[in-house]
């Protein structure tokens, strides 16, 4: 501005003072034509430009008919201000481009944060689908295994009693169809009842534990008892795993005349006393007696006894029939 | 834009420029509107034109129409161009904003600097 402010000074001053050589009007005209052409507005606002080299044409030639006459420096005037608008209006064209840059990177870098959010929740929601169908596959396989487990183990009511305590399902066979009296050894027609029990351990769950308790009743000796029990649970074990039950999930142990079920002051109770249990464990369920399960086998439990229960009843019926 | 007629006629009965004086007053308007009073280069072209176009009356008033047309032509163009400058002050607070703005949103952004002149 100072600058053109300066030079509008001087060329009013050159005016008057050298009025026989070309007008410094003129002469500013063809400077800031000058300027104009070799700068940005040539590129920027061409149509401007001729405008102004059109306006200083007329101004020459003006002044070639008319000598330095006011039309001739009016016209020169006409001329300057001509090529500093096209200078101006170049600028104004700069300025836009440069602000429509900006914006649009602004722009651009906006849409793809966007995008990149987009392909990130777009990524986490197939991350999700997929852990979701994986742990519905894996609650039907576990639902399955269940229900193949608690089918395996309610056949048994046919032959066993089956009952479901806090340490296990518990499977309990009569010591008097498996052994003979005072005896260790399998009685020939306990094989058919133990080789059903085996199949259905094997069915069992996975990572189930099985431990075989044997029971006497109170009649003789406690070291005679506790002996016979531990050799009787030790049979019944070896037999299983003969049948395939591995041998890491099962265990035998004997009890003597503890925990009886039954009076031993009857011959009925002593019988029932004499059993065979083999208690069905659970994964991540404890070992010891009377402890609390999780929630999940809890849940798994409760459908195993309705089962059992269900099948219970129906035996009951047919040999009350009987 | 001023259609121009200068040179036609003697000086005797050379018609009153009221219409080209009318078209130097409504850019001399329309550049105050645009704010040229508020920018200094505008500033400066906008009092020129305004000058000249009371010049131009004065010269109306005298008879001396074909001079007054020549003035109301000067006014026109200073007019016109302090409307160039207040736009160029406007685009120029444009670009810089928005500069600004991408430059705080994407520092690694280098943003294009002005045309020199």
């Amino acid at each position: 501005m100072f600058h053109r402010l300066y030079v509008l000074s001087l060329s009013t001053a050159l005016a008057t003072a050298c009025s026989a050589s070309t007008p410094p009007s003129l002469v500013q005209a063809r400077a800031a034509y000058q300027r104009a052409a070799q700068g940005p507005a040539a590129r920027l606002t061409p149509a401007q430009l001729h405008v102004a080299r059109t306006s200083l044409a007329v101004a020459e030639k003006t002044y070639d008919d008319e000598g330095d006459s006011d039309n001739a420096r009016d016209r020169a005037y006409v001329a300057q201000r001509k090529a500093e608008l096209a200078e101006v209006q170049a600028s104004i064209a700069d300025a836009q481009t440069r602000e429509a840059i900006a914006r649009r990177q602004l722009q651009d870098a906006n849409d793809q944060k966007l995008n990149n959010a987009q392909a990130e929740l777009a990524g986490d929601k197939n991350v999700i689908a997929a852990q979701q169908a994986q742990l519905a596959d894996e609650k039907q396989r576990r639902q399955e295994a269940e229900r193949r487990a608690a089918e395996a183990i309610a056949q048994l009511t046919n032959i066993a009693s089956i009952k479901q305590e806090s340490r296990g399902t518990v499977i309990t066979l009569s010591g008097a169809v498996i052994f003979a009296s005072g005896k260790s050894d399998l009685l020939p027609s306990a094989q058919e009842k133990l080789n059903q029990v085996a199949d259905a351990l094997r069915e069992s769950e996975a990572g189930s534990k099985f431990v075989v308790e044997g029971y006497t009743d109170s009649r003789g000796s406690d070291a005679l008892n506790q002996g016979l029990s531990t050799q009787r649970a030790a049979a019944v074990r070896r037999y299983l795993i003969s049948r395939g039950v591995s041998e890491d999930r099962i265990t035998s142990q004997g009890f003597g005349k503890s925990n009886p079920v039954a009076d031993n002051d009857t011959a009925e109770g002593r019988a029932n006393n004499r059993r065979v249990e083999i208690v069905v464990q659970s994964p991540g369920q404890k070992t010891t007696q009377g402890t609390q399960r999780d929630q999940t086998q809890g849940q798994a439990d409760q459908r195993l006894q309705r089962s059992i229960g269900q099948a219970n009843s129906h035996r009951d019926s047919e040999q009350s029939q009987k | 834009m001023i259609a121009l007629v200068l040179g036609a006629g003697c000086a005797g009965n050379y018609p009153a420029p009221a219409d080209h004086l009318a078209s130097a007053m409504a850019a001399a308007r329309a550049a105050r509107e645009a704010g040229a009073p508020n920018v200094p280069s505008a500033a400066l072209q906008l009092k020129l034109a305004e000058e000249q176009i009371a010049q131009a009356r004065q010269m109306m008033h005298n008879g001396s129409n074909e001079r007054a047309d020549y003035m109301t032509l000067r006014a026109y163009n200073d007019a016109e161009l302090a409307l160039a400058f207040a736009r160029e002050n406007t685009a120029l607070l444009l670009a810089a904003s928005a500069q600004a703005t991408t430059s705080r949103a994407l520092p690694s952004v280098t943003t294009p600097t002005g045309a020199s002149k």
